[in-house]
């Protein structure tokens, strides 16, 4: 009976503890503002770039919307050339707030996914995204990811893996938009 | 006209700023796979439902792991079409400490690739492989099989061309190691390839391939490909050639025959056809493979406190198989529910042995349904069904009951019966079910998987699953056992890719 009420206290001030874990809290503007996204993918061997696939764009859009952000996608197309050839996040990242409008947001979305190999009848990918957001004028926050993407088939290529890895991407693009929207003004 | 000039004056913008790389990539990756569990079995098995994957991989295998690490050697500026090089290693292995009777030794592991990949090297857009070559078109998730794969037992040099339309690989190498190690190695030389056209890429795609296996002969090897003369295959199957050769030439047992020279060859051919995207069909999987296997290695009998060996090139040179799978993954009710089904078929024949009963000569059919309902994103339950049906061809190799014969001939008991048992028929129905929790949201080949799991298996035989059980018909065995032909195990288990 006493061991009983030992093991209930320890299991009740364990269930305490993780309680007391603080997460970090989503941000939710007052009023919706505007963001400027561009979104980026890169070939793992090719020089060109392309846009990312539909359920990648929808999840970040989700993320953004959750903090009354009112995401805006700026067109790859038209930079598409000279991305292709400088993939310097930090000049793309400029690129990006001169296409924005005045006073907006900026989120800058690169990806890449590369082919690892087959493994226990799973095609294995790395994917890779760099995220880097800001306010126009101010030093820009940035976050990178590195990480494995599973798929079944060998159709599935780059576009479907970073489909695949859309919830991870647009996680990590949230939070850090919010530790962008949590520093001063 | 404006997009253009846009684009332009970012070109130009850029091109004014020295243009460098993105962030260097890790140069190493390790990715992996794992399968464990606790299935205490308190029906005296080993904590298998059944006896191996006709019935559907879950259950029925045991614990897993793999590490496949890569370390890029030569890194390339992406556009720049420079020679790049990566060396894989793969272990893997199936003992878990605590999961099975070898407590995670590492004798149950080996490493089973290392091979090095380059490409824009000689020819631009070719990747060639050194070392090891396992290949295939894909994969039956529900059975754990690849009946498409191709070079499993090669070594050597590949070059894989892939295009958007296409995909071919041609190779040569060795597989000497791999068949004939085991009695000392002999060069098996091996050529092949295969070709995947997407014809509609992402919709629909066809596949063939093969290989060939040549050992050529080596006079004066002992290790080369012979047949002892003069010999019968019931001899051989009985493993009697020198006790007969004795019993007709006593005293002459230094004339036993010398062996002749034999060709040893074999060959694998695959197909696939794939297609799918559009309905409620996800992907279709349909894998077809023909082959011979390689002609065994001479076996050696004992008599009279003499060894001899026994050279049967010409004794296992005609098994073929033909294999066919097929996985239909069906989207029924989006986010709510997905269907796996499966086909597995299998003809085995043996034309040399025509006298004993073995799974050299069977014919087997098994079907798996396997449903995910989706209570959550991250909460589901798993139910699995399958039936599969095994036929020897050549008599009886099941046992009905817990007193049923051993060594048969006919069906009625025989001491020198080349049968086994009383049935040359297995049938095992199995039903499984449970709660899965994928953290990564939906999917019935979403992982990490963790999962708590019931199965039921029916067989005609008795005791269809792996056991510790005596089966001896001794009237002094003390372990007699009741008659099973129900078997229940409950599982908690997890798998992932990493």
């Amino acid at each position: 009976m006493r061991r009983g009420l030992w093991l209930a206290g320890a299991w009740a001030a364990m269930w305490l503890a993780a309680g007391c874990i603080q997460r970090v809290p989503e941000v939710r503007l007052a009023e919706p503002r505007p963001i400027s996204v561009l979104y980026v993918v890169d070939g793992a061997r090719e020089a060109g770039v392309q846009g990312p696939p539909v359920e990648l764009k929808a999840a970040v859009e989700a993320a953004l919307s959750r903090r009354n952000l009112q995401p805006r996608e700026v067109p790859l197309q038209p930079l598409e050339a000279g991305f292709g050839r400088v993939r310097e996040s930090g000049k793309r990242f400029a690129e990006l707030a001169r296409q924005a409008g005045a006073g907006e947001l900026l989120l800058l979305v690169e990806l890449d996914a590369e082919f690892f190999s087959h493994l226990q009848g799973r095609y294995r990918w790395q994917a890779r995204a760099r995220l880097t957001a800001g306010r126009p004028g101010a030093e820009p926050a940035a976050d990178a990811l590195d990480f494995p993407v599973y798929v079944n088939f060998d159709h599935e290529q780059a576009q479907a893996v970073l489909a695949t890895a859309a919830p991870t991407v647009a996680d990590r693009a949230g939070a850090l938009l919010d530790q962008v929207l949590s520093a001063a003004p | 006209m404006g997009a253009h000039r846009l684009s332009l004056a970012v070109l130009l913008a850029l091109a004014a700023l020295p243009a460098r790389a993105d962030a260097p990539r890790e140069r190493f990756t390790l990715g992996g796979y794992f399968r464990v569990m606790a299935r205490p079995d308190l029906q005296g098995g080993d904590g298998r439902l059944g006896l191996w994957n006709l019935s559907g991989r879950l259950l029925n295998e045991g614990p897993y792991a793999a590490l496949e690490a890569k370390l890029d050697i030569l890194q390339d500026a992406p556009g720049r079409f420079e020679p790049w090089a990566a060396v894989h290693a793969k272990v893997e292995g199936g003992s878990v400490q605590g999961t099975d009777v070898f407590n995670g030794s590492l004798t149950q592991y080996r490493m089973s690739q290392l091979y090095v990949r380059a490409g824009n090297v000689l020819l631009d857009g070719v990747v060639w492989q050194l070392g090891t070559l396992h290949t295939y078109f894909g994969d039956l998730g529900l059975y754990d099989m690849r009946p498409s794969d191709l070079f499993f037992e090669t070594v050597g040099l590949s070059a894989r061309v892939n295009r958007p339309r296409f995909e071919a690989v041609v190779a040569v190498g060795d597989s000497g190691f791999f068949l004939r190690g085991a009695s000392g190695y002999q060069a098996v030389p091996t050529v092949g390839g295969n070709v995947r056209w997407r014809a509609l890429p992402g919709r629909l795609e066809v596949g063939v391939g093969g290989q060939l296996m040549a050992e050529p002969h080596v006079a004066g090897s002992r290790r080369a490909a012979y047949q002892t003369p003069g010999i019968s295959y019931e001899d051989y199957a009985r493993r009697e050639v020198a006790l007969r050769f004795l019993e007709a030439n006593p005293t002459l047992d230094r004339l036993f025959p010398a062996p002749n020279a034999a060709r040893a060859e074999s060959f694998k051919l695959v197909g696939y056809l794939g297609f799918g995207g559009f309905g409620p069909v996800r992907w279709n999987n349909l894998f077809v493979n023909f082959l011979r296997l390689h002609p065994d290695a001479p076996v050696t009998e004992q008599v009279a406190g003499r060894t001899f060996s026994i050279h049967v090139t010409n004794f296992t040179d005609e098994r073929y198989q033909l294999n066919a799978g097929n996985e239909l993954q069906l989207r029924v009710l989006p986010d709510v529910l997905d269907v796996n089904w499966g086909l597995l078929f299998g003809h085995h024949v043996d034309l040399d042995d025509r006298v004993r009963a073995s799974e050299a000569n069977r014919t087997f059919y098994s079907t798996v349904v396997r449903g995910q309902l989706y209570l959550t994103s991250t909460v589901h339950l798993l139910l699995e069904g399958s039936a599969a049906r095994e036929e020897s061809r050549n008599g009886n190799l099941y046992r009905l009951h817990v007193d049923s014969v051993f060594q048969s001939a006919r069906g009625v008991s025989d001491a020198r019966g080349l049968e086994y048992g009383d049935a040359r028929v297995r049938e095992t129905y199995q039903l499984k079910g449970g709660v899965v929790f994928n953290p990564a949201g939906r999917g019935i080949y979403t992982r990490p998987s963790l999962r708590l799991l019931y199965g039921a298996q029916y067989s005609n035989v008795h005791a269809a699953f792996g056991s510790g059980f005596v089966e001896s018909l001794d009237e002094a065995n003390l372990f007699r056992g009741p008659e099973r032909h129900w078997h229940h195990v409950v599982s908690i288990e997890a798998e992932g890719w990493f």
